[in-house]
């Protein structure tokens, strides 16, 4: 391990002159803005010099590809809260005199090498901390450190400086759970390896021996050793199956393991019988050879389905986890958990509401989209109800709190939502059936087997029917399917398609009909101002009105208003008396005192200004009045995708039937339809969210799986309404909350691609079905004929399981040569 | 052909084999197998200075 002692700069051999060349951010890599020449933004910047002062600037030339942008640090000050350390730090002192505590957070960010390395150095740079340990597949780091020492809120706050801001993870009871039970299944695969392996050995002598001959104390001794090495897989290893089968015949169903329960039994009750009897047919090499198998087969499955499948509880990733609470006079910082009903809480301007509650403060402008995909925000008095993750785009307000966490109305949504994500594919279902019919006729031929192979002798028959139990094998079923899906699911997550659940990808399969959603779908949603009609142009000049439009809608955050201020330019007139309405309009008084207002036609309507029908009502405008007369009006483009025809119609061709879904205007959405040929019947404006999700729900009713594709936070009513819910903007979270899948590539060609996917990912399951279908009638054919003989039975059948297993591992499905774009 | 030695040596390498089964139990318990994805990534860099923390972690 070497030492470095050259600045960090140096140490980057050769990337240095390229870096020079580089046109990304030093520290992120993402592209420069204009007017910044280092680094894309003072996070970039903080986090760069923070982890080269801390001598950690080897990072940056083990980054594979770019980092990622620094974020606003937050405030952990709640940390420090008791409950919040009684809930997520455990004590790891030795001695009574020392207070080591390790706690876990949770890192999106991890996503390399470098990241490991990098959280992991953090003690040398920090002496308060013992260790750091990351966890990669989860995303989470766990830290030990001198609880006398250094405070948990600096420890999130050193996090954050160095990229990583850190969430609270706790250890819940089902992590401990499934810990436990692959610690036990690990162990059982273990032993039974071992005891496989040893067994092998003595039955290739004893094989040897029966050839060529073999003193008798020798192959006893063989024997019965076998023997004993057979009884831990026997009784310990293969409990599973035991288990499962002994619960099938309680709940009278008959279970896929119990054939094989059955074989490993009765295998084992005849050798044993034959060792001490001296006799030669003895199994126990078969027997080892099948459970151990069997479990590794089992072991590899659910790994892979747990490592998809795995979802982190996202509650805590949209409403924050601490929360400003009022006691009389004083204001403190307490972690959530510690909020009561009752509580009065201060939630700021642009902060997310962390509870359920009621206003107290005199009026509040509330954003709700992301319970009811309302975009506009609501203007709400004193004593009105409020909502956890709701946003305050209005002044700092006063709440009362009702309640808090999972049961406020986003919780529970969440709640409800992840349970349904638990559910398991119609065709998976269909199997379960399936397996209990494939159980009987098994039991049923080796019946039969038996009866006929009796005459030759009981030896003969027992043969017959073990090697028949044994071939059986319902790979496809028990062990393929399930896997099959879960290597879709993960195929399709690095193809940058994140679905939620088996089921889903079934019935993306079988979709018949797809509603867009308009703005930001199958348009780029980026506004563009495409041009400026004069109603008076003697009067109000071209430069007059951009003059004018341009300072009121000066410093803005919303889409419109930053594209007017670009095209309008910055004229440095001063206005008076400047006033916002959210979503709506803004309006001000200019130097000679005339009142100017700007906004959507409808407030404009509301404001009393006339006339309005001169407004183009088949595209988006934005009315210009002055003195309450209207004078001008922006005509503003929402950009058609350039992919949008094509793709279309390569749904049309291949049989999928399109509408289009969109809160805007009737006359806009009318002509985007026919732009794209898309059936007027089915192209339908001005809808409220709730309407949009009748809409839905009518076409669900009709033959055939709807798809719903939209904007996650918008349009949140309608994707839970539809079959599948597809969102491919709007951010990760609220997608995942409400839509089955989140695509986080932009554009309309990953939607065609998600469908093309989930056919393929069908047809992987299928061929399964077909190969293990041939395979269990020629293999029970040959076993009950006699062909075969239970070791060539306990070869055969872990063959026809690999083939399977296989084939769902590496068949074709979702093309994963995309990259995940992080969304 | 007298080979009755293997009357010590099989017991005698079950002994070991028991030892290996053991020493796997008792790592598997202490958590040593739950996460095979990072020691990979953790092996490709160096660790840095001449305070390289042992990091055991204690598990509950």
């Amino acid at each position: 391990m070497s030492e470095v002692s050259q600045p960090a700069e140096f140490q980057r051999e050769g990337n240095l002159a390229s870096e020079k060349e580089a046109e990304g951010c030093k520290h992120c890599g993402s592209a420069l803005p204009a007017g910044r020449s280092v680094y894309c933004c003072r996070g970039c910047e903080v986090v760069y010099q923070v982890i080269h002062d801390v001598g950690l600037g080897e990072y940056y030339s083990l980054l594979r590809d770019e980092g990622h942008r620094a974020v606003e640090p937050g405030d952990y000050s709640y940390f420090d809260d008791p409950l919040f350390l009684e809930r997520f730090t455990t004590s790891a002192s030795t001695s009574p005199d020392t207070e080591i505590r390790s706690v876990t957070f949770f890192l999106p960010g991890i996503h390399c090498a470098a990241c490991i390395w990098l959280l992991e150095q953090l003690p040398q740079v920090e002496s308060s901390l013992r260790s750091a340990r990351v966890d990669f597949a989860r995303n989470t780091v766990r830290i030990v450190y001198n609880a006398h020492a250094i405070k948990l809120s600096s420890i999130g706050a050193l996090l954050a400086s160095v990229g990583y801001p850190p969430l609270p993870s706790r250890d819940s009871d089902i992590e401990k759970q499934r810990r436990s039970l692959h610690r036990r299944a690990l162990i059982r695969l273990g032993v039974a390896a071992v005891c496989l392996m040893n067994i092998m050995m003595l039955a290739v002598s004893l094989y040897e021996g029966d050839q060529s001959g073999i003193p008798l104390r020798y192959h006893a001794l063989f024997a019965w050793v076998s023997l004993l090495l057979c009884v831990p897989p026997v009784v310990y290893c293969a409990q599973p199956f035991y288990q499962s089968a002994l619960g099938g015949i309680r709940s009278g169903v008959l279970h896929i393991d119990l054939p094989i329960s059955l074989a490993l039994i009765g295998a084992f009750t005849i050798s044993f019988v034959n060792v001490v009897l001296g006799r030669p047919d003895i199994y126990f090499d078969s027997i080892a050879a099948v459970i151990f198998l069997l479990l590794a087969g089992r072991m590899f499955q659910q790994r892979t389905v747990a490592r998809v499948l795995d979802s982190v509880t996202l509650l805590a990733a949209f409403t924050p986890q601490s929360a400003r609470r009022i006691r009389g006079d004083e204001e403190e910082s307490v972690y959530i958990g510690a909020v009561l009903p009752g509580d009065v809480l201060r939630v700021g301007a642009s902060e997310v509401l962390p509870v359920d509650g009621v206003l107290v403060s005199c009026e509040a402008f509330i954003d709700n989209a992301v319970l009811t995909g309302e975009s506009e925000p609501e203007h709400l008095t004193s004593g009105a109800k409020l909502f956890a993750g709701a946003r305050n785009v209005g002044e700092g307000i006063l709440v009362k709190t009702e309640s808090v966490g999972e049961t406020t109305r986003l919780g529970s949504i969440l709640a409800h939502v992840q349970n349904g994500a638990r559910s398991r594919a119609p065709i998976e279902r269909l199997l379960d059936r399936l397996g209990r019919r494939f159980t009987f006729v098994v039991l049923a031929l080796s019946v039969v087997s038996f009866v006929a192979w009796l005459p030759v002798g009981v030896g003969v028959a027992a043969d017959r029917v073990l090697a028949l139990l044994i071939v059986s094998c319902p790979c496809a079923i028990a062990l393929a399917t399930p896997l099959a899906f879960a290597v879709s699911v993960g195929r399709a997550a690095r193809a940058g398609f994140l679905i939620k659940g088996a089921d889903v990808i079934e019935r993306l399969a079988q979709v018949s009909f797809i509603y867009f959603d308009k703005t930001g779908t199958l348009t780029e949603g980026k506004i563009a101002i495409e041009s400026l009609d004069l109603l008076a142009p003697e009067r109000y000049s071209r430069e007059r009105i951009a003059a004018a439009v341009g300072e009121l809608e000066r410093g803005i955050e919303h889409p419109i208003a930053k594209a007017l201020t670009r095209w309008c330019g910055a004229s440095g007139e001063k206005f008076s008396e400047q006033s916002v309405i959210q979503g709506r309009g803004v309006s001000g008084r200019d130097q000679q005192g005339r009142l100017w207002q700007a906004g959507s036609a409808s407030w404009l309507e509301q404001c009393g200004v006339l006339p309005l029908s001169k407004i183009d009502d088949t595209r988006s405008t934005l009315g210009v009045a002055c003195e309450g007369e209207l004078v001008a009006w922006f005509v503003l483009a929402d950009t058609l995708r350039s992919d949008a025809p094509e793709m279309l119609e390569e749904l049309a061709q291949r049989g999928v039937e399109v509408g289009i879904l969109s809160g805007d205007r009737s006359g806009v959405v009318a002509r985007i339809a026919e732009l794209l040929g898309v059936q007027s019947a089915e192209a339908f404006g001005e809808l409220s969210p709730e309407q949009k999700k009748s809409r839905v729900a009518e076409k669900c009713l009709d033959n055939g799986i709807v798809a719903m594709v939209g904007d996650g936070v918008n349009d949140v009513l309608a994707l839970h309404e539809a079959h599948v819910g597809i969102g491919v903007s709007g951010g990760a979270e609220s997608c995942l909350r409400t839509a089955d899948v989140y695509v986080t590539h932009p554009g309309l060609r990953p939607v065609l691609e998600l469908l093309q996917g989930a056919k393929r990912a069908m047809g992987v399951v299928r061929r399964n079905l077909i190969i293990s279908a041939a395979y269990n009638i020629a293999g029970s054919a040959l076993a009950m004929f006699g062909y075969i003989g239970p070791l060539e039975a306990a070869i055969l059948m872990p063959l026809s399981s690999i083939t399977v297993v296989l084939n769902s591992t590496y068949g074709a499905s979702f093309n994963s040569e995309r990259r995940l774009i992080r969304g | 052909m007298d080979m009755d030695i293997v009357f010590v040596l099989l017991p005698a390498s079950l002994v070991l084999a028991g030892l290996g089964i053991a020493g796997f139990i008792w790592a598997t318990r202490s958590g040593q197998f739950d996460d095979c994805d990072t020691p990979p990534l953790r092996m490709l860099t160096d660790d840095r200075g001449a305070k390289s923390e042992g990091s055991e972690s204690t598990e509950e």
